[in-house]
């Protein structure tokens, strides 16, 4: 599976919106997403992330029943210590004290507090040690595709994408694989504010950071830019977004960079420019944002369609089962129930089928407290008739083998996995 | 194609405030650096014009080494594991170099950069440039600038990195250094300095460095070879050569020329090489350039020195490049000049008179002519004081600035130095040093003088060269003090008298005025016109004069020495006042006797005084006679004395004459003596046959009496003939101490010292004056001595087939206690109130023909009788009476005496002198005495001044000791061999019963 590794807050805010085109059938293919941010992971992203590894029955292949699913992991980059001068020298140095740290750093950037990230100083991010970036995670598939997402403008993407490459590459090399990595880089595409950054200093880190992005990362294969388009920033809070929202235009620099990300994905391989800024690509838009919308919106209808309707205890109940919800949706219910029994499911189908729908409204709707996949998709829905679930590529559910843990849920969630994905496997 | 990277990178950025930190690496500013450095000018962000001419700056300083190296330390710190992890060797400090005025210290200014060789700091502000540009427009040297720049841009072209390529674009760029090549004819002198240089920078990992060796200039020229003078050879050596011998003590040594084989002498001090002694040899280490005649640094190889030259510095030749000279038997010692210095100067008195040099004890001998130094090598700005010196085996003149922050002043203080060589000659050997007014000072035990305390110093071998003086707080803070030295030998003849009384002592002297000699005493007050001194010279009255007297002109007798120690272990100097040297020393007084009713022995404390009376009046007397080559010496001694006293005074005699050869290198005759009373007699020279004299010398312990009648010796010249003589134990210090009895017992030693400091310094009128009862108290003490004089008055007159006139000598300070506590003293003048109080106390007595005599005694205190009679008695006299057996004593009995059936009139005299023929010797041997109350017939006045004295109704009352006891005392004074009585019941009323009823007055 390709490599993807979200950068920052931008990076990850591509990465939900790339996992939702993926879940709508839009992008086909899984791959294995890292994330690497100062902030925790984004809610939404984490609630897919937890929904993808429910889905999974096939631990070794990372996948159910002949389907490979999307992986995600997460690697927080936050220094341990209150400052960086503290992180640097194990101690608070003294009011004028000339330490070690002051050859490196002036006096502004030791004081900073780190307890909440890199505060937009992209040279803070030498102080996290080499822990931060994990080999293993960072390790591409034997192709060695590696697509990277992330922002010049902060100090985690600014600080760290460079870095990224660097061990990419090198982790890569020495599993004697040829890492080929790909770079969507955001610039300034967003509008400054007073809680997130100031314009001189995203300014700075911008130029700062492709600078030093040309003098060293070489490794770099191809690469696009992603500001605002015509010079018009869009508006941007440091609040961490809960729900996926898709954008309304199609030149939106996000959106733009999920589009960048898959039309890398979709590029040929081809040798890398010497120059580095021959190595800058024009990306084609691949995914077309109506369509992707559409798709959610098919997918929200779809899910809640089967909840709503608790269409495995119809299919479950269903004496012309096959003519009505089709052969397919039919096997996979009938096996979905024996997994269910395996698993300590009661006996009996209909109540087997009841445990399995009720595990699917947890996974859709929530329980009391928490949001379900339903959060994270658009609100307006609206009923698809039975035909839809027929057309369902349902997975040929005796590849379900064996006793599962938990095999329930597991089962409800392919449910709802194979129905949010429709006809795409 | 362009697209986004190129127009977001190469678009005008002159106006974009860029900051380092949004690199995302540890090397942030290096790159910063490297970056907009590579930039033209113009294009270059606003931001970093200042940051990038102050690289420059930096990197000027640092090519002409004007900057010190010193590693980062990061051991044990966590930035230590980022920096390995990294790829980082060590980092380096950069700061400048602290001036050799000591004024301006050492200031960060930066670190090695691995991108553009050095960088300032982070915390960049216009402050760090402002420094770099004032440091650069005083140090710069542009030629040789360019020089260096080369060289470095050489060495990057070498490494050939596309960052050193890019940087060596930079230097050429920057300072303007074209494609010119090093110029190789131009050697220098400088030192390589190894800094990594980035070659690939790795975001995560380690990054890449090439090592980039950096010639930077030193701090001197190219290094001086020394070559032949025939044909102009390198007298330099194969590496390993055999050494070549120096002489010791040589100045020179000998090379032969291996080219041509003419014989070379080199002057060790083109080699910074000074041979200090037969065994110690001094290799100079400096920062001072020498005219660029500087040889290479050596290295010292045991008994070898070994010079090494760069191939460059002796035109190319590589094999030829070493000179070892050997100094077999001696050790090489490797010094910097800097240690010869004080860090800070040490100003005494005013700065702009101010003629001590920076120069540290120990390294005296190195500095070539200090005096001249002091002449015309030192000068005095606004704000600094320079100093122009030359060191033994420097070949060059060493310039020392102290500015205003390397100078301590003490603009009130002073250091004296006693005596001042150019008084006393060549062969004194007793010399001290010391501080005045200078508590924050100390004088250091160097150049011969032994340390006495924090403030004082001593020699016994002569004057030292200087005398060192440092802050008490450092010793790096100090100044050296030149001595004046002897001018001559000594040649003059001397004479000086001496009258060591209890409490004071008086010294004469024989003086020339012109052809005319006079005897003249000796004012201890002008030890200070004798006395070196260095800064504020103390005034009269100075309270700085603790060893050298600095009383005020107020004080009472500015003649008398106070015959006082301040003595701690083997330290004794006289008691001039009460300040008090240290915690540890006593005062001490009244040792001149080894007295019966006292324990202890004063021997030692005896000598000491003397000896610091000699050292103090010797210098005085050699400043109007010159360097004082022999000296005769006249003394007085009790006429009380016993065998005993006269044979230790005599041991006192001896041990000043050995002192006076060993410690003043004066040679001392056998010395005259006379004995107080006598020396009064003497002293007032010849009167006329039939004349009678009362003499009563009153001093600090006892009260001489001598009652004598000029008669012809025979040769029709008037002699005096002793009717009698003897003395009492009434002085100046029992009044004292009675005195101080009426305060604190606790605090009666203290006040004793306080009473005698206030008489010393003429202020006992105001201290006690208007208290009735001391003025009742001096009134009994007077009232004694005179009940004493008149019994031996009337006695006489009994006695004498003719009595006629008695001329009444009062001498010594005893009886100036009257003047020194009377309030009138100011008013009337000391004299008039003491000849008033006396001549009102004759008029009491009632006596006839009994005059206050004082004619011819105007010109000097009477105190100075004895001392005067002492210097007649050397003059003319010359008695040694103190070889002699003690003087026989005569005094009237006073009160009557029975033994068994014979009775002794009140009038009839005993003492050792007389032979109590009338008394049985049985009786006498049985001791079978009684006392009777019979004594002189008393006239009213006197009965009633007497009763008034003693505050008694009738003088029936007087008290007087129970008859037991008198006649217990009059036994232990009974001689059965020579049937003598030592002393008579008056006198032993006087000393045992009167006098301690002082203390009791109300």
């Amino acid at each position: 599976m390709h490599k993807i590794i979200a950068v920052g807050g931008t990076g990850q805010d591509v990465l939900q919106m790339y996992l939702l085109a993926y879940l709508a059938g839009a992008v086909e293919t899984p791959f294995d997403a890292l994330v690497i941010d100062a902030d925790r992971l984004h809610p939404g992203i984490a609630k897919l992330q937890a929904f993808l590894d429910d889905v999974v029955t096939d631990q070794a292949r990372r996948g159910t029943v002949g389907v490979a699913l999307p992986k995600i992991d997460y690697r927080q980059a936050r220094p341990e210590g209150n400052s960086v001068a503290e992180v640097l020298l194990g101690r608070r140095p003294e009011n004028g004290e000339r330490t070690a740290a002051h050859a490196f750093f002036d006096t502004a950037n030791l004081i900073q507090t780190v307890d909440r990230g890199l505060f937009a100083r992209p040279a803070l991010s030498s102080i996290l040690g080499p822990e931060v970036l994990d080999a293993e995670e960072l390790l591409p598939d034997e192709e060695g595709r590696v697509f990277i997402v992330g922002s010049v403008l902060g100090g985690t993407g600014g600080g760290l994408l460079a870095r990224i490459v660097d061990a990419t590459h090198d982790i890569s090399r020495r599993q004697g694989r040829d890492a080929k990595i790909r770079a969507v880089i955001f610039g300034e595409y967003f509008e400054p504010s007073s809680d997130l950054i100031d314009r001189t200093r995203m300014r700075s880190n911008q130029y700062m950071v492709l600078r030093s992005l040309a003098e060293g990362a070489r490794h770099v294969h191809s690469f696009a830019i992603i500001d605002a388009a015509d010079g018009r920033r869009v508006e941007r809070d440091s609040a961490v977004r809960t729900r996926i929202q898709i954008p309304d235009a199609e030149d939106h620099p996000l959106w733009r960079g999920v589009n960048a990300l898959h039309w890398f994905r979709g590029d040929e391989v081809k040798d890398v420019q010497q120059e580095f800024t021959r190595r800058e690509r024009e990306v084609t838009p691949v995914l077309r944002l109506d369509d992707v919308r559409n798709r959610l919106a098919r997918v929200a209808a779809s899910c809640d369609t089967l909840v709503r309707k608790n269409i495995p205890e119809l299919v479950a109940g269903e004496p012309w089962a096959e003519s009505v919800w089709g052969r397919e949706l039919t096997a996979f219910t009938r096996h979905a129930l024996r997994v269910a029994r395996s698993s300590g499911a009661r006996d009996g189908s209909v109540a087997g089928a009841r445990q399995i729908t009720a595990r699917v409204k947890d996974l859709w709707l929530g329980k009391p407290g928490t949001e379900g996949v339903m959060a994270l998709l658009p609100a307006r829905h609206h009923s698809v008739s039975p035909a839809y679930f027929r057309s369902v590529r349902w997975p040929n559910a005796d590849a379900i083998s064996g006793t599962l843990d938990d095999g329930v849920l597991r089962v409800a969630a392919n449910y709802l996995f194979h129905c949010m994905r429709g006809t795409i496997v | 194609m362009s697209l986004r990277y190129e127009r977001l990178v190469d678009e005008r950025i002159s106006d974009q405030e860029l900051l380092p930190e949004s690199v995302p690496h540890i090397l942030h500013q290096d790159l910063s650096y490297v970056w907009f450095l590579s930039m033209r000018r113009e294009l270059r962000p606003r931001g970093w014009l200042a940051r990038c001419e102050a690289w420059k700056d930096l990197l000027t300083l640092f090519l002409l080494g004007g900057l010190d190296l010193e590693p980062i330390d990061t051991a044990d710190l966590p930035i230590q594991e980022l920096l390995v992890g990294a790829g980082f060797s060590e980092v380096f400090w950069l700061k400048t170099r602290a001036d050799r005025t000591g004024v301006e210290i050492p200031r960060y200014v930066g670190v090695t950069s691995t991108t553009v060789l050095v960088r300032p700091l982070p915390d960049f502000n216009t402050d760090l440039a402002d420094f770099l540009r004032e440091r650069i427009a005083r140090d710069r040297r542009p030629d040789e600038l360019r020089h260096f720049a080369r060289l470095a841009t050489a060495k990057l072209r070498e490494v050939a990195s596309d960052g050193a390529m890019q940087l060596a674009r930079v230097l050429e760029s920057e300072f303007d250094l074209g494609q010119n090549t090093p110029d190789a004819s131009r050697q220098r002198a400088g030192q390589n300095v190894q800094l990594p240089l980035l070659k690939r920078i790795a975001w995560s990992g380690q990054s890449e460095f090439d090592p980039l060796t950096v010639f930077v200039r030193g701090d001197r020229e190219a290094a001086w070879a020394p070559q032949c003078t025939t044909c102009n050879a390198f007298l330099t050596r194969e590496e390993n050569a055999f050494p070549i011998d120096v002489g010791v003590k040589a100045e020179s040594v000998d090379v032969q020329c291996r080219r041509c084989g003419a014989a070379n002498t080199i002057d060790l001090e083109k080699l910074l090489i000074w041979q200090r002694t037969g065994t110690e040899v001094v290799l100079w280490d400096t920062a001072d350039a020498l005219q660029g005649r500087r040889p290479p640094k050596p290295v010292i190889s045991g008994i070898d020195v070994v010079y090494r030259w760069a191939p460059a510095e002796v035109r190319g030749d590589t094999n030829h490049v070493e000179l070892r000279l050997r100094f077999a038997g001696r050790e090489i010692k490797a010094v910097h000049v800097d240690e010869c210095f004080f860090k800070s100067l040490v100003v005494i008195g005013p700065r702009d008179r101010f003629e001590g040099l920076p120069v540290r004890p120990q390294w005296l001998d190195a500095v070539r002519e200090p005096e001249s130094v002091v002449r015309s090598g030192i000068q005095h700005s606004e704000r600094t004081t320079e100093y122009r010196i030359w060191l033994k085996g420097h070949p060059a003149e060493i310039r020392k600035s102290f500015g205003a922050g390397a100078i301590e002043e003490f603009p009130a203080a002073a250091v004296g130095v006693f005596p001042n060589p150019d008084r006393v000659g060549s062969g004194w050997k007793l010399y001290r040093a010391f501080t005045a007014s200078a508590p924050q000072l100390t004088l250091q035990a160097a150049n011969g003088w032994r340390p006495l305390l924090p403030g004082l110093v001593e020699s016994r071998s002569g004057c030292p060269r200087a005398v060192s003086v440092t802050a008490v707080a450092s010793e790096n803070t100090g100044a050296l003090l030149l001595c004046p030295g002897a001018p001559s030998a000594a040649m003059a003849h001397a004479r000086i008298a001496i009258d060591f009384g209890t409490s004071n002592t008086l010294v004469y002297a024989e003086d020339t005025d012109g052809n005319r000699r006079q005897e003249v005493a000796i004012n201890p007050g002008e030890a200070r016109s004798v006395t070196r001194w260095y800064g504020a010279i103390p005034g009269s009255g100075d309270p700085a004069g603790w060893l050298i007297p600095t009383r005020s002109t107020e004080a009472w007798d500015r003649y008398v020495i106070p015959s006082a120690l301040w003595r701690s272990g083997d330290v004794a100097v006289i008691r001039w006042s009460d300040h008090q040297p240290e915690a540890s020393f006593q005062a001490i007084t009244g040792f001149k006797w080894d007295r019966r009713d006292r324990t202890g022995e004063f021997s030692r404390e005896r000598r000491e005084y003397m000896r610091e009376v000699l050292a103090l009046t010797l210098p005085v007397l050699a400043s109007s006679v010159g360097p004082i080559k022999d000296l005769e010496l006249g003394v007085t001694f009790p006429l009380a004395f016993d065998h005993e006293q006269k044979g230790r005074f005599r041991a006192l005699l001896e041990d000043v004459r050995n002192d006076t050869d060993a410690l003043f290198g004066i040679r001392l005759g056998d010395p005259y003596s006379i004995s107080e009373s006598a020396a009064c007699i003497a002293a007032f020279g010849v009167h006329r046959e039939g004349e009678t004299f009362l003499i009563a010398d009153m001093g600090g312990g006892t009260l001489d009496l001598a009652l004598v009648t000029m008669v012809d010796d025979g040769a029709g010249r008037p002699r005096p003939e002793v009717q009698q003589i003897g003395s009492l134990r009434i002085g100046g210090e029992e009044f004292i101490r009675a005195l101080a009895k009426a305060g604190n017992a606790a605090m009666r030693h203290t006040a004793e010292w306080r009473i005698r400091d206030q008489i010393a310094s003429g202020n006992a009128d105001t201290m006690y004056g208007t208290d009735q009862r001391v003025t009742r108290m001096l009134n009994r003490f007077t009232t004694i001595a005179f009940e004493y004089l008149r019994t031996m008055i009337l006695a006489h007159r009994e006695a004498a087939r003719e009595p006629g006139a008695i001329k009444l000598l009062l001498v010594g300070n005893g009886w100036h206690l009257v003047d020194a506590f009377s309030t009138d003293r100011r008013a009337k003048g000391p004299r008039r109130v003491w000849r008033d109080h006396f001549e009102h106390l004759l008029q009491q007595l009632g006596l006839p023909d009994v005059e206050l005599y004082q004619d011819g005694l105007s010109a000097v205190p009477s105190k100075h009788l004895a001392a005067l009679g002492a210097m007649n008695n050397m003059l003319a006299g010359h008695l040694r009476e103190i070889e002699g057996d003690s003087q026989p004593v005569r005094l009237p009995a006073g009160r009557s005496l029975r033994f068994a059936s014979t009775l002794v009139p009140w009038s009839r005299l005993v003492g050792t002198a007389e032979r109590l023929h009338e008394v049985e010797a049985s009786d006498f041997r049985a001791g079978a005495l009684s006392v009777t109350a019979e004594g002189p017939a008393v006239s009213l006045t006197w009965s009633h001044h007497l009763a008034r004295s003693f505050a008694v109704a009738a003088i029936g009352n007087i008290p007087t000791l129970p008859e037991p006891k008198l006649r217990q005392r009059l036994v232990e004074g009974l001689r059965d061999a020579g049937q003598e009585l030592a002393i008579g019941p008056l006198q032993i009323l006087v000393e045992d019963s009167w006098i301690p009823t002082l203390e009791d007055v109300k």
